[in-house]
This record gives structure tokens, sequence and C-alpha cells, in this order.
């Protein structure tokens, strides 16, 4: 058993399987060795290691993606956002949960919850429209008329397909 | 109150992520989306240039539409407005600072005319319209001008361009330049020296006399260099056996991996001559249209020793693969090298038995396979038995399948029909006492059940399992929700299955959770 505790100070004690999911830890008890000491994971709260510890508690024992697999998939299946079906229901949250999500599977080292989060932001800005994203993010216009010209302009280039 | 407050005060989201987080998400994107959102705010347009100019396509009207320019029709408005933009766009850009900002991003530059496939004749438009007047006659040269701009340029693609000295030196200035695609473009010699890891030469057009005059032996040494090729394609169809003859006398290339090629039915001693000098070859692709040519001379054992993976018609198997390992072989009796050839008739030289029978060739040979594709191939229980007992190994497996097997090609095989047989094959209830042969059984979504039922055996150990239509990008496939209590069952026979892809369709396993989604074109 592995024991962590968050930023907000509550400790959880998992099994050694399932928190060796993040390749950040599980480098760490490699180095350190096996030991009752926690492991303070400072940039992550309750809330959201709550969440990722179901994650890896679901997606147990299945093999961790190899670097070198990573890069061949990268060219086949970049454009897919195809998420499994409980991976879909596991990240139906609010936004700010899903770039905490985001940011924790990062800081841990989780690569396919990081996809898992990643794809469900592009899916989640796919086909929308520029006014339909600002409301989305909450984000206002903030070019000039000239920039907004110079944007159009330039994108030409990008436009083609 | 506490709740009031929040809502009224959202954060700002595109900061809840650092940019190279943001870029991880927006990888997953088309570049419709990434144009939407860099147009959105400053911070969305900064994380996203990047990504955007990366890979560029730009369309430029050839010889065919500067006629449209001035009767167009409806439909072309649109398109040729653009064009006229990026064309006055292209000749401004000497003195235009952001389009070199711009330009020094794009990494992948796609060249595409629109309009006739004949190549651009420059100076016999140039006669017809004065210069002044018609600044559209020179997408080319312009091109060329501005290609210094592209520092990054690693990918570069074109067609319809008479390539000439002066655009040859402007190739090999290009620093970080790796891939050259040319399609119907015109080669005229150069000595300037190129240094690409990847050659693409595509010619179509062959009826009548060729327009453009033979590669010459000075044009082959220059671009293909015996020591940086690595993937090198040449589907020419004037002049692939001068190519092949002119890459024999250059010498040994000794890092050249990939090659796919098409070969005159009398060349086949030249292709084998340029492959005796492929020492580290590990695939090839022949993309011939029906054929069973073979080699005149006997073959040494050593040709191509390190080839893996082969796509081509089955003649070549035995003699490729004297009894030497091979993973990937794609089995092609029609190999589709143009949108005409795809009108002969497939059923004419289409039988199950000849590819069975060189599949038989190479397990004679003890060869290992794992990756197999059929095109195309009609999975009857009978067939299928011969390949799990010739390759109980097999990993990944795709058939494509005839839509209308013994139908005569007249009948319209386009999509209503297919729809009704796959509706019918959904609903079939699967008899032993059925006559096999004239079954639905020959339809995707029905192959599903035939497998579920255990009429249709599977290699034990295969993981992937990819079934379409025969030439026919996107099959529509039947009702997922009848698909659904099929795919448990078939897992539960193969074990280590992990993928079904049929048509549009795709099933794929994590753990003991089977999902689905229907892949869209751009997908497939």
């Amino acid at each position: 058993m592995v024991h962590l505790v968050t930023s907000d100070n509550v400790e959880f004690v998992v099994e050694k399987e399932v928190v060796e999911r993040s390749v950040l830890i599980k480098n760490m008890l490699e180095d350190v060795g096996e030991s009752d000491q926690s492991i303070p994971l400072a940039n992550v709260s309750s809330a959201v290691l709550r969440k990722v510890i179901e994650y890896c508690e679901h997606h147990r024992g299945e093999p961790l993606p190899s670097g070198d697999a990573d890069q061949n998939q990268d060219e086949t299946r970049k454009r897919t956002t195809d998420i499994s079906e409980w991976d879909q229901k596991f990240i139906t949250v609010d936004q700010e949960m899903l770039f905490e999500i985001i940011l924790a599977a990062n800081y841990l080292d989780i690569k396919s919850l990081l996809d898992v989060g990643c794809k469900t932001v592009a899916n989640m800005i796919k086909g929308k429209t520029p006014d339909e994203i600002r409301r989305l993010f909450n984000i206002v216009n903030d070019f000039t008329p000239e920039e907004e010209a110079q944007i159009k302009k330039e994108n030409e280039w990008a436009e083609d397909r | 109150m506490g709740q009031l407050i929040g809502t009224l005060q959202e954060p700002n989201y595109s900061r809840s992520l650092p940019p190279e987080l943001w870029l991880h998400c927006l990888s997953f994107l088309v570049v419709e989306d990434l144009l939407t959102l860099s147009s959105t705010c400053r911070s969305f347009r900064f994380i996203c240039k990047d990504l955007l100019f990366k890979h560029i396509t730009t369309t430029i009207p050839s010889k065919r539409t500067v006629r449209h320019i001035f009767q167009p029709r409806q439909e072309d408005v649109a398109r040729i407005a653009r064009a006229r933009r990026l064309l006055l766009r292209l000749h401004a850009l000497q003195s235009d600072g952001d389009a070199r900002e711009v330009l020094g991003l794009v990494e992948t530059w796609n060249i595409k005319t629109f309009g006739s496939p004949a190549p651009l004749e420059e100076t016999e438009i140039m006669q017809s319209y004065s210069k002044i007047c018609f600044p559209f006659v020179q997408p080319s040269i312009s091109i060329f001008l501005i290609l210094p701009s592209c520092r990054n340029l690693r990918v570069l693609s074109i067609s319809d361009i008479h390539m000439e000295e002066e655009r040859w030196s402007a190739l090999v200035k290009l620093p970080q330049l790796e891939c050259l695609n040319m399609e119907r473009c015109n080669l005229s010699s150069t000595d300037k020296a190129m240094t690409l890891k990847v050659v693409s030469i595509t010619y179509e057009t062959h009826r009548g006399p060729p327009l453009v005059p033979p590669p010459t032996t000075q044009l082959i040494s220059s671009l293909f260099n015996l020591r940086h090729l690595e993937r090198l394609t040449l589907l020419d169809l004037n002049f692939s056996d001068s190519f092949l003859l002119g890459l024999v006398q250059v010498g040994q290339f000794e890092n050249l991996k990939h090659l796919s090629v098409v070969v005159p039915e009398t060349h086949m001693d030249t292709l084998f001559a340029f492959l005796s000098r492929t020492p580290s070859l590990a695939s090839l692709t022949i993309s011939n249209f029906s054929t069973m040519a073979k080699p005149s001379m006997p073959i040494l054992q050593s040709v191509a020793s390190n080839l893996v993976a082969y796509d081509g018609f089955p003649t070549l198997i035995p003699i490729l693969f004297p009894g030497r390992p091979v993973s990937t072989i794609c089995l092609r009796m029609n190999h589709r090298t143009d949108s005409q050839a795809s009108l002969g008739d497939p059923f004419g030289v289409y039988n199950n038995n000849v590819v069975c029978k060189a599949l038989d060739a190479c397990s004679a040979s003890a060869c290992l396979v794992h990756d197999l594709m059929l095109s195309p191939f009609h999975p009857t229980p009978d067939s299928m038995q011969d390949i799990v007992r010739i390759h109980p190994d097999l990993r990944h497996l795709r058939l494509d399948i005839l839509r209308t097997p013994n139908i005569n090609m007249d009948v319209d095989v386009e999509e209503p029909m297919s729809l009704i047989m796959d509706m019918l094959a959904d609903n079939v209830e699967v008899r032993d006492s059925d006559n096999l042969s004239l079954h639905s059984l020959f339809l995707i979504s029905g192959f599903l059940n035939w497998i579920a039922n255990g009429h249709l055996p599977l290699p034990a150990k295969l993981e992937t399992l990819h079934l379409h239509y025969y030439q026919k990008a996107a099959t529509v496939c039947g009702d997922a929700a009848k698909q659904r209590p099929l795919v448990p069952k078939i897992s539960a026979a193969y074990p280590a299955l992990h993928e079904i892809e049929m048509g549009t369709t795709r099933w794929w396993r994590e753990g003991d959770c089977w999902s689905h989604e229907v892949l869209t074109r751009i997908q497939l």
C-alpha cells in the first residue's frame, strides 16, 4: 500500500498496482524503495485525486503505453477523438474539474488519462463558432480591428484544404 | 449567494492550462477548428499559430481553369475568388513581412492544382494572354520565388509543374527539405545534387505518346541520393521502367527501406536488378493492375533479404520470401493505380483459390505471417478455414470483400442496394442447411453474425480484424445495437481480439469493455 497526501492535507491509502499507473509515482517508488512514509502531492487536491484514483483503479493491469509505440500512433490516429465508453462517463465533469484532471494527469504522468482529458477538450471545441467558443471558455475578444484584418489575411494560408 | 458570485466571476478558462497542454488538446483538432479557435482571442491565437501553419495546402488554378476565370461556371466562382486572392498574395509576397513569418512556420506544404490534369504549359498561355493583364499564369513561378522563405519546410508536394533548372536550384537551397512529392510534373534534367530522404513521382496519364521526355541519367543520379534515400515511390505509368533502369546504374542504395512502384510486366527483371541493390529494403509495394508476371531469370536467394512487408500480386511471394520470416503481407489481385483501372472487370481475374494457393506457397517456405491483407477476398467457411490452417499465428487480418459477388458489374452496386442487403444481413438467422454460396454472408454485418455463431473460423491469436468493401472507402454498416450482443460473443471465442472494424463502424475493447464509434471519412 502507498500513502499519498494531497494539497489540502487529506491522506489516501492506495494499492501499489493502482498508483503505479502514474509514471511519476512509479519512478519515485523505484528510487526510494518501499516505505510507509507518505508521498506529498502538493499540486493535487483531494477531490481531483479521488477522480484520478477512480480512473487508475478501473484501468489497473492494462499495459502502460511505451514511448516507442506512441510515436507511431501519433501519426496514424492523431485526428481521432475517440474515447471509450467508460472513460466518457468518467470524464463527464464540470470544466474546472476537467482542467484540474488534465493538470494532475500531466503532473503525475498518466499518459492515457491526459489523452482522455485533452480529447474531451478538443471535442468541446469541435465544430463551434468563435462566439460559441468564447462563451464556452468565458473569454473576451481582445483583438483590435487591425489585428482581426491581419489574422484574416494570415489564415488564408491555412484555409485551403 | 456564494454560488451566485461564483457564476458572475467565472474564470477565463483559456488560462486554466499552460500552452503546452493546450497544444496537446489542439493536436486532436482539424484545421477548420483551429482557424475558428485562433480567431477568438489573443492567447488562443498565440497558442494555435505554430500548429495552424505547420501543414498547409494551397490550391492554385491550372490551365483549364484559366479559361474558367473568364467564363466561370457557377460553382467555380468561390474557389476561383480564393485562388485569385492567394495568387495575388503570392505575387505580393516579396514585400510582405507577415507572410514571411507564416511561411517560416510551414513544415509541410501541399501545393495542388485544380482543373485539367495536364501539365501546366506556361509558355503556351503566356502567348495567348499578355503578362500584365493576367497575373495568374505564373503560379508555379511565384511559388518558387517565395520558397526561400520556408526555412523549416521539410515536406513539399507539387503537381503540374515544369521542373526546370532554376526550380531545382530553388529546392536545393531549402535547408530542411527531406521529402519531395511530384505529381504530373515534367522533370527536366538537372545537375543539382539533392539529399532527399523521400521522393515520390506520380504520373498517371498514359493515353497516346507521353508529352514529356523520359528522365535522363543525369536527372536520376541528381535526384536520388545513394546515401540519403529512404523511401521511394515511382508510380509513373510512362517512365517507371526508365527510372528503374537508371537507378540500377546509379549504384547501391544502402538506406532505401520502402519502395512503392508500378512495373511494366516486361520489366520484372529490371525491378529485381534494382532490388539486388537495395540491401536494407523492408517494405515493397507493387501497384500493378491485375498481373501474374514473374522475372524471367532465376533470382538469387539474397535479393531483398531484409524485406518484411509485401503488398502486391501473389506470384512474387515464393521468389521474394524463400523460407524467410515475413511479418506483413498484402495480396491484391487488382491494385488500383488510377481511377480508370478499376473499370476493368475485377471478377474476371478474382479467384479465392489463387490467393489461397499463394498463401500455401508462403507457408510451404516457412514464412511466419502476422499481418495479412487480402483484396479482394471472400470469407467463406472454406476459405477462412484455409487461412486459419495456413497461418495459425496471424495477429492482424484485413479483408476487402466484393459486395456483390457473381453478379454482373452492370447491376447498380451503389448505396441503396447495399443498404438493403446490409439490413437483410442483420436479420438473417444462420441455418446450417442454407446454401452457403448464395447466402448474404457476403455482407459485412452479416459476417459478424457468422463469426459469433462459430460458422466462420478466425485464427486463434487474432488481435485486429478489418473488413471493408473492395475499392470503397466508406462502407455503410449495419445497426450498432444489433452488433453489440455479437461482439462480446466473438471476444469470448477469440480472447486476443481487441479491434473489429467494419466499413465505417469500429469496435474496440479496453479491458472487458467494448466501445463503438462511427469513423468519418477523414479518419478512414
